[in-house]
Formats: structure tokens, sequence, C-alpha cells
């Protein structure tokens, strides 16, 4: 498939996308008001209605195991409204401005083994600020996948494939590993330069007392609840994690992974203006189209653009963005990467598979 | 033993829910149910509103798990304004057997036309509306079986008020003072004489400051010559209780006998305004404008998390990496290097850095 290729703009075409930007930014932010606290408070309240009927229904399966299926789906439904259109918008803050006391990016909790405050520290400041920028950017590839030239091949890129497989069925621990920066937490590899605030005794205290919680919530607490019926539970949480996990993956390897989206120099970014890093995000990022209730299972991930450009602006706002934005993209020359889910998806894999081999 | 428990009920909450408490879990649903729930807070339906001396007298009616108050409490009023929950504190201006025999309350809102919160409200507010409330905290009570005297200036006289209409029969001598600034400035108006003429033991002056004056702790002295040793309850702007209960002590009233209670912050001092680095989260935010560090931030555009805006309730603390602030309550400077301080009480004296600080888990 042949590269799209659209022409650098120069340093005032950027000051100007800035400004078109802001101004977009702007006008969407004195609209902020009582439709995004009413549309918050009716997605937890659906959140909450499946994951009750969920588990409630789980019960059932004392009188026949088929339940499990409808059941599965419904708390698998819960789970992913919970992580995607709830829990990574509000993380993102995109709710304070409501002060609610819990449904804040301080107190919110999701349900998810990656604790909350950690996926904070790395993914709102590391990924959202050098997004796709070759060895800043720790969330391409996660450290374990070439999908790029940039990158050295080594004998395990051959089977990358297959450690995609398994990434995306341990999506969870991955990420909780991934976002706690692991390596530099338990082995010690510290990149020289890098400062942290907070200590690795308390990043190890905080994953392990979340890790503790989600695992005892699932396979322990729930299961006792349900005696009878216990094993059917269990069985019915891990099904739900799974499809979570594989769910959110998908959508998240669509967001920044697919063939379109590119890769970007450290040494070009440094210093970089307000207009350029506009710019980095419509490159860096990709879009896929469908019906509202996609754009909601995804938690808005679907316009990726969108996100990275106003990412604390609420989530359910980007889809009318997306017009606007695509027409300003076109105007500088940027290229606007967007497709059918399943087309989008069918890259990525082809990514994933064209860098295996050097 | 109840702390153990408390502690496996608050582990189960967050293992579960992930939440501290049940009634946070709940509350999407029980929203369905009781309309504009919100965990944590009470209810309460406006059932009135009368604009009065510049202020707004809100009527309420609370449900039946209201707790009781003591006059002289006083309580946040939380308003959902185009979905942002702001928050103020008040006191209760109306009696207690009110709340426990009609479960209605009343609170007089201050409106200064610039404020955030209180000048918005003459717009948005509509009898038939919910708010919500706190639980009524404060230990600025009245003891009945004392002489008393009650002095209050502009607002201030809102606690005083209830205490005075909460009790039912003045068995010991009672003097209330009550200053304001011309008659379409006073609260109250047409409730005056019906308490002077229920209590033959009190003697109200109501001290209107724009005919006679102001009312300085001298002129108390003087001119109104109060009981020394009946019990001082004073309430009113900072400068006000300051230099009333500093002239008591000097005549004589023991400092046991004093109780004061004051809102509003005094003025930040003129001068410089120093530059301030607040950092959010990852963000490093130079703030502009002039005030305490709160209202500074808030006029550069930023959100921070507030309650009570006058040094209470903790929700603003921020930890100082270097530079001196001016305590805006105490008026006391802190040291310069690293400690934890509240926005809504600090004024930066010197080039400040302060970061937020992060809930644990």
């Amino acid at each position: 498939m042949e590269k799209q290729q659209s022409l650098k703009p120069d340093a005032a075409q950027l000051a100007a996308l800035a400004a078109e930007l802001d101004q977009l930014l702007q006008t969407e932010k004195v609209a902020l008001g009582e439709a995004d606290a009413a549309y918050l408070q009716r997605l937890v309240f659906w959140q909450r209605c499946c994951a009750l009927t969920g588990r409630l229904g789980l019960l059932l399966c004392w009188f026949s195991w088929w339940w499990l299926l409808p059941c599965v789906l419904l708390l698998a439904l819960a789970k992913i409204l919970d992580n995607m259109e709830i829990g990574h918008n509000v993380l993102h803050g995109q709710y304070d401005f409501l002060r609610h006391p819990t449904l804040n990016s301080q107190r919110f909790e999701w349900d998810i083994v990656c604790d909350a405050k950690s996926w904070q520290r790395t993914h709102n400041f590391e990924h959202h600020t050098y997004t796709n920028i070759i060895g800043e950017d720790r969330d391409f590839g996660y450290g374990l996948l070439r999908l790029s030239d940039d990158l050295r091949w080594r004998l395990q890129n051959s089977w990358q494939l297959l450690t995609y497989l398994l990434l995306s069925t341990l999506f969870q621990w991955g990420i909780a590993y991934h976002e706690l920066a692991a390596q530099r937490v338990f082995f010690g590899k510290k990149k020289p330069g890098r400062f942290s605030q907070v200590s690795d005794a308390q990043l190890k205290k905080a994953f392990f007392t979340k890790a503790r919680r989600q695992l005892a919530k699932d396979y322990l607490v729930y299961p006792l609840l349900c005696w009878p019926v216990a094993v059917p539970v269990l069985l019915g949480n891990f099904a739900a994690n799974l499809l979570r996990n594989w769910w959110t993956s998908t959508v998240i390897f669509c967001g920044h992974f697919t063939e379109q989206a590119q890769v970007f120099q450290p040494e070009h970014c440094q210093n970089e203006s307000r207009g350029h890093w506009y710019y980095r995000q419509i490159l860096g990022s990709s879009n896929f189209s469908g019906p509202r209730w996609l754009h909601i299972l995804t938690g808005h991930l679907s316009c990726q653009i969108e996100h990275h450009l106003f990412p604390d602006l609420p989530a359910w706002r980007y889809p009318a963005l997306s017009a606007k934005v695509q027409q300003i993209a076109q105007k500088y020359g940027i290229a606007y990467n967007t497709g059918s889910f399943f087309r989008q998806y069918l890259t990525v894999l082809q990514r994933i598979w064209r860098y295996s081999w050097p | 033993m109840p702390a153990i428990f408390q502690t496996i009920y608050q582990e189960l909450c967050q293992t579960l829910f992930r939440q501290s408490g049940f009634s946070a879990a709940a509350e999407p649903l029980l929203r369905q149910l009781i309309p504009h729930h919100r965990a944590g807070l009470h209810r309460a339906r406006i059932l009135s509103i009368t604009p009065q001396a510049g202020c707004l007298r809100l009527r309420l009616k609370v449900s039946r798990l209201f707790p009781a108050f003591i006059a002289g409490q006083h309580l946040q009023l939380h308003i959902e304004l185009n979905g942002r929950l702001l928050e103020r504190t008040f006191s209760i201006c109306s009696a207690e057997q009110r709340l426990s025999e009609q479960r209605e309350l009343e609170l007089a809102v201050q409106i200064h036309s610039q404020g955030r919160f209180t000048g918005a409200l003459p717009g948005q507010l509509r009898p038939g509306m919910y708010v919500h409330l706190s639980r009524p905290v404060g230990d600025f009570c009245f003891e009945r079986q004392q002489a008393a005297c009650l002095i209050g200036a502009g607002s201030g006289v809102t606690p005083l008020f209830s205490m005075l209409s909460s009790i039912s029969r003045l068995t010991q001598p009672l003097t209330f003072i009550y200053s304001f600034r011309g008659t379409d400035r006073q609260l109250f108006a047409a409730e005056w004489a019906a308490l002077q003429a229920k209590f033959p033991l009190l003697r109200l002056v109501l001290w209107d400051s724009e005919r006679r004056g102001r009312l300085t702790p001298e002129r108390l002295l003087g001119e109104l010559q109060p009981d020394l040793r009946a019990h001082f309850y004073l309430c009113g702007p900072q400068q006000f209780a300051a230099d009333f209960s500093r002239v008591l002590l000097n005549a004589g009233v023991a400092e046991a006998a004093i109780r004061s209670e004051s809102f509003g912050v005094a003025a930040p001092s003129a001068g410089d305004t120093q530059p301030v680095v607040l950092q959010l989260g990852q963000q490093n935010h130079q703030l502009g404008g002039h005030g305490s560090l709160l209202q500074r931030a808030e006029q550069s555009g930023l959100t921070v998390p507030y309650g009570c805006r006058r040094g209470v309730c903790m929700q603003c603390l921020c930890e100082k990496s270097s530079g001196v602030v001016r305590n805006l309550l105490t008026g006391e400077l802190s040291d310069a290097g690293p400690g934890r301080i509240q926005l809504c009480i600090s004024e930066a004296v010197s080039p400040v850095t302060v970061k937020s600080v992060e809930i644990s888990a």
C-alpha cells in the first residue's frame, strides 16, 4: 500500500493551524455545561445497570449454564463502558469542570488492574505529549512490537504477530505493567536524566494493592458471595475480563498503529511549536467510522485524532468536531486518516506482519 | 472494634466498587428513584426566595434524614450551576424548632454581584429547584443558662438571629446588638418587633451606622454599656470580631466568656503581585491576576479543587515547594521552604511554587 504523503507545512502555516484549532477548542469550551453532566450521569447509570444485571444474572446459572452467555456479555459491556467511555475520559480530566466528588480525574478508579494514578502519570503525560516519537513514546509498540523501520530488527520480532495476540489476551496486565514502567521500578533500568516525583516503593505499592483488589473481586469475593454458583461466577468474570481485554486492545491498536499512522524523530520535535504538536497529533493518530454505539463502546477513541488534539474535551463531543477538524486538516494539506473499523484493523495486522521482517 | 469493622467495610467497598463507601457506588442508581440525589449530601427543595437587604433569603424544605442543628451552626450550600457543582458556607438563620416541626431551614445568602457563586444565583434559582446541603457544623453555639450579649455586624447577624429565635423562654437578660449600614441593608426587618414583644427580658439595639456612625468597641462600652459579666457572642467581618474581642478582654471580660465567628477573608494587602507557579499534574501554570492563590488560579482559567474558600475544608490543600505566603486569616507569614498550604487563604509574598497534592487511593 502506498504511503499517503503530505507536504510538511512551514512555520507560518503551523501557527495558522494552531490558531484555528485553538479557536475550535475555545468555542467548545464555552459550550460545556449541563449537557455534559447529563451525558456522564446517564452513561454511569447504564454502566451500573449492566454490571448489576450481569452479576445478578450469573446466579441463574444455578438453573442452566446457558445463562452464562448473556450475563458474560452484559458484564463485559459494563467493564468496557467503565474502562473506555467513563474511566479513560474521566481520568483525562474531561469532566473535572463539573466538580463531581467522585467522577473526577483525582478520585476515579476503574475496573481494570492498572491503577488510575500510574496510568495518568505515564499515559496522560508521556503518550499524549510525545505521541509516536520514536524512543520517547513508550506506547508505540509497547516495547514489544516493531512497527517501523526506525527500530532495529531483532529475532523476537519474527513472531510478533503471536506476541500481539498474547498481549491482547493479557491486555489489562500488559497495561498495568507498562504504565508502571515496570522495567524501571522492578529491575532498576532507569534512563539517565529521568526524574520521578513518586518513589518506586509507592509505585509498587499502588500496583500490588490494585492488583490484589481486582483479583479478589473477580475471583474470590463475588464467587464466594454467590457460593452455590461460585464456579460459573468465577468463569463468567474471567470471560468478561477476557472479552474486555480483546476489545480494548483492538480499539487502542487502531488508534496509532494503522498503516498510515506516522512516526516522528525526536530531533524534529525538540522545542516544537504548538502548531507542530497539533500537526504531529493529526498524523500520528487514526480514526475509524461507525454508528454511535460503536463510538461509545470505544470511549470515542474511534475519534483518536480529535482526542489527541483536545484530550480534555468531553469525548462525546468528538464526532461532531470531526468534520471541522477534517476540513482544517485538508486546508493545510495534512492527511486525515480515517476508514471503516474493519479496514483500519486490517491495516494494523498488516503493519504488525510487515515489520516482523527486516 | 468499630475501627476494625470500618477498615473492613472500606476495603470491601474499594475492592467491589472502587469507591470509599456504598453510597457513592449506589448514587447513579438511586438518582433514578430520587431525582437529584447526591451521595453524602442532603437534598433540599427551595420553597421560596425573598430578596432582602442585599441578600437572598432561601426557605428550604429538607427530608427527615437531615440532622438536627444547634442555633449558630453553619453548613455548606451546594448548587449546580450549568452542570458545575459549586459550594459556599452559610450560617443557618432560622430557628431550631422550624426544622424539627416543619422540616424547614432558612439561609440568608449575601449577593456579591461580582461573585462567581452568589452573583449567578439571582438569575438561576427558582422555587421548586433542588439544592444540596452538608451536615450543619460549628461550635459557635448559644448557652441558655447565662446572661448574654449578642453582637452582629452586617450579614454576621444570621447565626445570632437563629440563636435568638430558637429561644422558647427567656429566663436571663439578653442584649442583642445588630449593626447595619442603612435601613435598606437591614435583615429580618419585619421580624424584630415580634421578637421584642415575645421576650420582655430582651434589650434589642438596632444600630443603623449610616445614621449613628460606625459602631466601634469604644462606643459599645461607652454608649450601650452592656453587662460585662454576660457571655459575649460576636459575629461579623474578621476585623470586627478581632477588634471587639480585644477591647472586651481589656475591659475585663473573661476569655472563656467571648465566642466569636467571623466570615470573609481579610483583604489581601495591596502591593506588587508576586509570580506564582502552580503545578497541576505534570503541567506548570503561571498564575496571573491578584488575590489569594485560589482566586489567582481561577482568574488564570484553571480548575482547582476547592470547597469552603475560608480555610476549613482542606480541599485546596497544596504542597508549597518554595516561597513565602501570608495566611490571610491570621496574617502569619510562612517560612520559605516546603510545606502544605491552603490556596484559598494564602497570598504570595515572594515568588512561590506550589503543586497539587495527589489524593492517595
